[in-house]
């Protein structure tokens, strides 16, 4: 039996003992109208889970309902949460969070199960919206990872020491799942061996975060059309096209963010680091985001990118030997344009400037606004006519022969919670 | 004089002070602000090396989350749905105004505030 299977009955046993015994139970709700609208035709908001954003409103994507139970007694804890949203025109439901938690002593405890990933500041309450000031996260880090969930165990440590507030987090084990839709396919991504670390430091109204995940990614090859012949025929020229590849690559992810408030006004930034090892680039990512709060109403500006490795788009380390017959040369020229339409079309390099609101309809409701400019960064070469749908895939995907030029998203919606 | 009068009243009501109370028997004789914010977002249960049970007083709510946690009612109430939804932590107990007395009484661990006159240990003056 799998460990994380084992650590899931355990979860549902010991809850199962939990809820029929006279624990505190208690049930919440969340959820999320919204709808985004591209003005440019031959552009598409890349979703890998829910279904893409192009210029005729769209009110799948961020739209989505939550419920949760939680299960309170003495030490023990419990809590399952199932999301239901749609993608690509089907109605789907996950199990979000499932798991039991054990309170050891004041300051540490244990958790078992489902639970969320912590990649960066927000990946762990992406879903509910409600608790976040933007109308939708920026995709130039939260589009980073398509994962949600994880099973495994988590081991957390929270103190006051000198006023500051210290809640490190630990998860020694780890391993998720995800159906994602890559091109035209749907396919299932693993993140297995996963470890990962957070610390959290509060002040007053500073707030420091710092993460750091690392695990073994896999998603098949062949989703990328033409990826394995063309590795396989320039692999046997002799070049080393193991990186190529999303098969079981180590994928390392860095985060730092600050939050802080004063008076009505509030700032917070992130940055991230991320190391792929993989047919993916390395990138690095950030957003600042500044608001001002007059009561009910909450204005916003937020700008946030997403810079690839350049490197990651050079292929001149792809040597085609000069002696080979006219035939094969022109077969292994073919196949290196072809990776080098593959390896351009996952360029994610872009910014995006937001402004937006929030208004507090009343407690529990908000209303928000958010008007976004996407811009993206032209690196690698262009694949040749026809070979692919889309120029790039990127966050924003680009048809072909459509000019590169700034690109405005519109969204608007309502986020409950309760 | 009768309008001088009136207006005095309305303002020393608008600005009338709420107590954060224990028991008299309770060992802790006051608390700073930041001390009051870590227990009542749940940061902590232990205030001065004493464990404390916090309980908020549903009719002087948003005037303490206010003064003492710098948030709003929405703010306060997101910050407990992240709580929640992140399987950590649930909301203090909320009770009427008209218990704060007798749950003080009750409980020597109690922590509560009210914008009322009682005959207990006052150890933060909410201005």
């Amino acid at each position: 039996m799998k460990l994380s299977n084992l650590i899931l009955y355990i979860t549902v046993l010991l809850s199962s003992s939990l809820i029929a015994s006279d624990a505190d139970v208690r049930y919440n709700y969340f959820g999320n109208l919204t709808g985004s609208v591209l003005n440019e035709k031959g552009y598409e908001v890349n979703s890998l889970t829910n279904s893409n954003i192009d210029n005729t409103i769209n009110f799948s994507t961020y739209s989505k309902i939550g419920a949760q139970v939680s299960v309170f007694k003495d030490d023990f804890s419990f809590m399952a949460q199932g999301l239901a949203y749609q993608s690509k025109g089907e109605n789907k439901f996950d199990i979000t969070w499932l798991n039991g938690k054990y309170q050891l002593n004041d300051n540490f405890s244990i958790r078992a199960g489902r639970m969320q990933f912590a990649f960066f500041l927000n990946s762990d309450t992406l879903d509910v919206d409600y608790v976040h000031l933007w109308a939708k996260a920026p995709i130039e880090i939260y589009s980073i990872m398509p994962l949600r969930s994880f099973d495994g165990l988590e081991l957390t440590y929270e103190k006051i020491i000198n006023d500051y507030y210290i809640y490190l987090k630990l998860t020694p084990t780890g391993t998720a799942t995800r159906e994602v839709n890559v091109q035209t396919n749907t396919v299932d991504v693993d993140f297995k061996k996963m470890k990962a670390i957070s610390l959290s430091i509060q002040k007053d109204n500073f707030t420091f975060n710092s993460s750091y995940t690392v695990g073994n990614y896999t998603m098949p090859d062949d989703s990328i059309t033409g990826l394995i012949a063309i590795r396989g025929a320039l692999g046997a020229l002799g070049n080393d096209v193991s990186s190529y590849s999303y098969d079981n690559k180590k994928v390392e992810l860095l985060s730092l963010g600050v939050d802080y408030n004063y008076e009505n006004y509030s700032f917070s930034s992130e940055f991230t680091h991320t190391d792929s090892h993989s047919l993916a680039p390395n990138l690095i990512a950030y957003y600042l985001m500044m608001s001002y709060r007059y009561d009910k109403f909450t204005p916003f500006i937020m700008y946030s990118e997403n810079k690839n490795d350049k490197d990651f788009y050079n292929v001149d380390n792809i040597n085609i030997p000069t002696n080979l017959s006219a035939e094969d040369y022109a077969n292994a020229m073919y196949a290196k344009a072809g990776l080098e339409s593959i390896i351009y079309s996952m360029n994610s390099s872009q910014q995006t400037n937001s402004i937006g609101f929030r208004y507090d309809y009343k407690v529990g409701i908000a209303f928000k606004v958010q008007f976004d400019r996407i811009t993206f960064s032209d690196y690698g070469v262009n694949p040749a006519a026809g070979l692919t749908k889309y120029q790039r895939y990127g966050f924003l995907s680009q048809e072909t022969k459509v000019e590169n030029k700034p690109v405005y998203q519109f969204t608007v919606g309502l986020s409950f919670a309760y | 004089m009768k309008i001088n009068f009136l207006l005095i009243l309305t303002i020393t009501l608008l600005n009338a002070n709420m107590d954060v109370l224990v028991s008299k028997k309770s060992s802790i004789n006051n608390l700073t602000k930041n001390e009051l914010s870590n227990i009542y977002l749940k940061k902590t249960d232990e205030v001065k090396g004493k464990k404390v049970i916090v309980i908020n007083n549903k009719d002087d709510y948003n005037e303490f989350n206010k003064k003492v946690l710098n948030k709003n009612s929405s703010q306060i109430h997101a910050y407990w749905m992240k709580q929640i939804f992140l399987g950590r932590k649930v909301p203090p107990k909320s009770i009427d105004k008209s218990e704060v007395d007798s749950v003080i009484k009750k409980d020597p661990n109690s922590v509560t505030y009210t914008s009322d006159k009682l005959n207990e240990k006052v150890i933060y003056e909410v201005k």
